[in-house]
């Protein structure tokens, strides 16, 4: 249990690494995340998120992190326990000719903080009903400012805050911790002061209270501990006797020993109405704090991509190695155009005519003239014997839809090299011959397989010059 | 039986020769490649226009944990096939003995560049790979064609053959005669188009090829699929993160008292854009590497017009919702949304006039407040004013963000990684992206929107918007 709690330092750091990660490339994470997932044993989210962090995360900034939590508590004490004890010194001690006045005592130590507690409370309500009322009051804790000033050194913009009720409660539990330490250091100090000094209580009011009317509110007061602390509770007679008069400095002995009688009642009155609420509201905001904060850590936005990570198999299908860049075939060369009038050896590659004939007429070659070739190896042979004999331009018209390939320029490189050679694109009917597949045949050209070879789209241009 | 339990097994059987193997084969240009780039959703593969793109042959094994299922192989198309079939048939007369023929061509044609293409292509194949034959079905069958099917035949592996209709399907019912007499089966497969299903049960067909190979390849397909929905649920996921980053945001500036504020304000409106930009360019990355695009190249102007969108009223109804239905969005998200309209309004009783014309079937008396956000001041107790730009004010901006959101993602996930053109957000901007949700869910976004805004229960909201987009991307 004692691993798997987690503190404000894992959000923190949870919270920086994914924004650590959120420009990272996402394969990197993937693998980084699925080796880190499939080695761990813990099953329960928290558990597994909280190992993620320990596996990743740098370990100085653990080390940094981890008392920052406990010190602002450390020192958040100390300022309760020094405010109390100045408070306390402070009523007590400035005005030494006169007792100290009861009322002030209790607006002081018990009015003052239930005015506070009832801030606390409006703040906890508004927290639970996802007000935002409270945000100006949130901002009177003395917590906010030591957490702000504190964190903001190891967390950069405080995110948390926002994202998460349960840095709120953290500040509240931390308001309380304060008023805990304030109350302890007052009655520490009130016992001290009144074992060194003599120091009486009395009570005075410019308005006119009667004696009995101020009983009865007291002992309503006591009425919590009045049944098994009875020498706590003041009677009638102690109200009486100790009402004094503002500037009156003289006091008779009798009313004196009776001033001295107040404390156990006032050392009550803090105990049952300050501080037991006080750690009461600590105990109750810190248990809060922490089932908010486990329960955020896994909610925390962006921790879900994180477990999925983790928890789902690594799906790999590209290739690993990576293709080398062809050099892209340049621009296209400006259309040639077939010559006119010359005696020339045309040839139909692969059964390019089939597909095309209609158009043969209107290119001012008919069947007969066209010879086969492409189809069969031993043919072709004969076909090139043919043309180095009789030595004229060989036309051959190819399928401008398919790409030129090896064969065809093994059979070109039997053509003698004294010879032009053309090779006519023939588009399918209704179609064109498409500037990519230009570019591809002219490419082809250029590889050297014939050194006087050309290409010619059949595209429409081309076959009004056939016909001149 | 647990996954893992699958997979182990799985990896006794699969290794070595009994690898699921499939090399796609065929002519040059007629989109070898542009299979094995959709298939293996690999969006580094060449592809080109000029034939011979390919030169050496790829391996593209899918893996799952490391653990290789079966693999595709890319090779480089026929180019001297009459002339290998020659030697082929010169060297082999008996037909038991053709595979070994084939294997004694590319032993004896290993110096010989003459056939290397011949010989990547084959050596797959020698090696126990299944065929994937392909070829275009929108340009005739011709002559060509023959023997590089003798061949193929001559390895005695297991086939199957692919139309992949390049341009149109013209050729495609030529094709299927010409190939139904070498391949038992014949299917049409578009190489740049074909859905998510349509591949599965491609990778579902190649198993049948032999019967050890069904059971690695059905399990593949299942943990594709699986794999499928998880990506869904992480684009929903950072989507979602993007929107509550954004619907947050503002710019902060603290100002001595008596200065001009102007200059300050347009400061603090660029840098409350710039952010908004950056962000939504990061969820786009990430959405894109999800699905495993890492190369693609969006159009050149739609950074500017990302710009321009976020902040152009005229382009505001193409990704998000019209006055109409912001109207009867905000009715039904009840009473709450109040506060939405007003921060646009300006006053309750201009929001009844709103509603009533809204019911009456008029829309006039809503005027759109024509900013995003606007400046906000503050005295500050120390002396000075807190400027303040942003969150945002406009009730149809979180809409127009996430509707841009959901349209990148959609084309994102119903692309193929063969797609070399740019992506471009306007071009599929014919319908809206909020066509299909319902009103009740446009006014849980809306009431999410707000809180958002506000900063209030981020991770609850945050979650909330990540369960509806799911929602509507899971289907596609
Ligand atoms: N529109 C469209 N174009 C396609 C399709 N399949 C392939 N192409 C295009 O056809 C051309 C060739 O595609 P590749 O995938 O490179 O073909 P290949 O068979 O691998 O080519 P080589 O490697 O050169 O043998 C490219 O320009 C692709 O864009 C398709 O289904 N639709
Ligand atoms: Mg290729």
């Amino acid at each position: 249990m004692l691993t798997s709690s987690i503190s404000l330092k894992d959000l923190v750091r949870l919270d920086r690494q994914i924004q650590r990660d959120q420009s990272a490339p996402l394969r990197q994470l993937q693998e980084r995340d699925r080796t880190i997932g499939a080695e761990l044993p813990a099953k329960s989210p928290r558990r597994r998120l909280r190992a993620w962090l320990d596996a990743l995360a740098e370990r100085d900034e653990a080390q940094r992190l981890r008392g920052v939590e406990v010190s602002i508590g450390f020192w958040l004490a100390l300022l309760g326990l020094l405010a109390g004890v100045l408070a306390m010194s402070g009523l007590l001690l400035v005005e030494q000719q006169q007792p100290v006045n009861v009322l002030l005592f209790l607006t002081l130590f018990v009015g003052l903080q239930w005015a506070l507690l009832l801030l606390t409370f409006i703040v906890a309500l508004g927290l639970a009903l996802n007000s935002d009322l409270h945000l100006p009051l949130e901002s009177l804790n003395p917590a906010r400012w030591f957490f702000r000033r504190t964190f903001k050194r190891y967390a950069g913009d405080i995110r948390l805050e926002q994202l998460t009720p349960a840095v709120r409660l953290l500040l509240l539990t931390w308001g309380q911790l304060f008023g805990v330490f304030f109350n302890l250091g007052a009655l520490a100090t009130m016992f001290v002061i009144l074992l060194v000094v003599d120091r009486s209580f009395g009570w005075s009011s410019t308005l006119d209270i009667s004696a009995e009317a101020l009983h009865q509110g007291l002992q309503w007061l006591a009425r919590p501990w009045a049944w098994w602390a009875p020498e706590a509770t003041v009677s009638l007679e102690l109200v009486q006797s100790t009402r004094y008069q503002a500037l009156q400095t003289e006091f008779g002995s009798a009313q004196v020993v009776a001033m001295r009688a107040w404390w156990p009642f006032l050392v009550a009155c803090i105990t049952a109405y300050a501080l037991l609420p006080r750690f009461v509201l600590w105990l109750l905001f810190y248990f809060l704090y922490r089932r908010n904060l486990n329960r955020s850590f896994v909610d925390y936005p962006g921790a879900r991509l994180v477990l999925d990570r983790m928890n789902s198999p690594l799906v790999h299908t590209q290739a690993y190695a990576h293709e080398s860049a062809l050099d892209k075939g340049g621009d296209t060369a400006a259309a040639h155009a077939l010559p006119a009038n010359r005696e020339r050896f045309s040839l139909s590659w692969s059964g390019a005519l089939k597909q095309v004939t209609p158009r043969l007429e209107q290119m001012g070659l008919t069947r007969e003239t066209v010879r086969d070739a492409g189809l069969d190896l031993a043919e072709d042979q004969q076909l090139l014997d043919e043309i180095n004999r009789d030595r004229k331009d060989v036309i051959i018209l190819v399928k401008s839809w398919e790409p030129p390939l090896s064969e065809l320029g093994d059979f070109l490189r039997g053509i003698s090299p004294k010879l032009d050679c053309y090779l006519l694109l023939m588009p399918l009917p209704g179609r064109g011959v498409k500037p990519e597949e230009l570019t591809d045949w002219q490419q082809f050209a250029r590889q050297g397989h014939h050194p006087r070879l050309t290409v010619v789209s059949g595209g429409d241009e081309a076959h009004q010059e056939v016909r001149q | 039986m647990n996954e893992g339990d699958k997979v182990s097994k799985g990896k006794g059987s699969n290794q070595g020769d009994n690898l699921p193997r499939f090399a796609v084969v065929g002519h040059p240009n007629k989109g070898k490649s542009s299979i094995v780039a959709t298939l293996a959703q690999d969006d580094s593969v060449y592809i080109d226009r000029i034939s011979g793109s390919t030169r050496l042959t790829r391996h593209f094994p899918m893996q799952v944990d490391g653990q290789t299922l079966y693999e595709l192989i890319d090779t480089p198309g026929f180019q001297r096939a009459r002339a290998a079939l020659a030697w082929l048939e010169k060297h082999c007369s008996n037909v038991s003995e053709r595979p070994q023929a084939v294997k004694a061509f590319c032993e004896h044609s290993k110096e010989d560049r003459q056939y290397f293409n011949e010989c990547e292509l084959l050596q797959p194949l020698i090696e126990g790979a299944g065929i994937i034959y392909v070829v275009d079905g929108s340009h005739p069958y011709g002559p060509e064609y023959e023997a590089e099917m003798e061949i193929l035949r001559w390895t005695g592996q297991p086939s199957l053959a692919l139309i992949n209709p390049i341009d149109n399907d013209e050729f495609v019912e030529e094709w299927e005669i010409a190939l139904g007499q070498y391949f038992k089966t014949v299917r049409v497969f578009n190489a740049h188009t074909a859905p998510f299903e349509k591949r599965i049960s491609l990778l579902t067909l190649f198993g049948q090829l032999r019967p050890q190979w069904q059971e690695p390849l059905e399990q593949a397909v299942e943990i594709l699929q699986q794999e499928r929905r998880h990506q869904h649920q992480q684009a929903s996921q950072v989507i979602a993160g993007m929107m509550v980053d954004i619907l947050q945001h503002r710019e902060t500036q603290r100002l001595p008292s008596g200065m001009p504020t102007e200059p300050v304000e347009r400061a603090l409106q660029k840098k409350y854009r710039h952010h908004l930009l950056s962000r939504e360019k990061l969820c786009r990355k990430r959405v894109e590497e999800i699905y495993a695009y890492f190369q693609l190249e969006r159009e050149e102007e739609s950074l500017e017009l990302l710009d321009k969108d976020l902040f152009d009223q005229q382009s505001w109804y193409l990704f998000g919702l019209s006055k109409n239905q912001l109207i009867s969005v905000a009715a039904a998200a009840g009473a709450s949304a109040g506060a939405v309209l007003d921060m646009s309004l300006g006053g309750t009783s201009m929001l009844l006039g709103t509603l009533a014309g809204g019911l009456v079937g008029g829309v006039g008396a809503w005027s759109l407040s024509d900013r995003i956000a606007k400046l906000s001041m503050k005295g500050l107790p120390t002396g000075g004013v807190s400027l303040q730009y942003g969150p945002w004010e406009h009730p149809n901006f979180p809409f127009v963000v996430l509707g841009r959101a959901l349209r990148h993602q959609q084309l994102i996930c119903t692309r193929t990684h063969a797609n070399r053109n740019k992506l471009s957000l306007r071009e599929a901007a014919a319908e809206n992206p909020f066509e299909s949700t319902t009103t009740t869910e446009k006014a849980r976004l809306m009431n999410a929107f707000k809180e958002i805004r506000k900063g209030k229960q981020l991770v609850k909201h945050q979650q909330t918007l990540a369960d509806i987009v799911y929602g509507q991307i899971k289907e596609l």
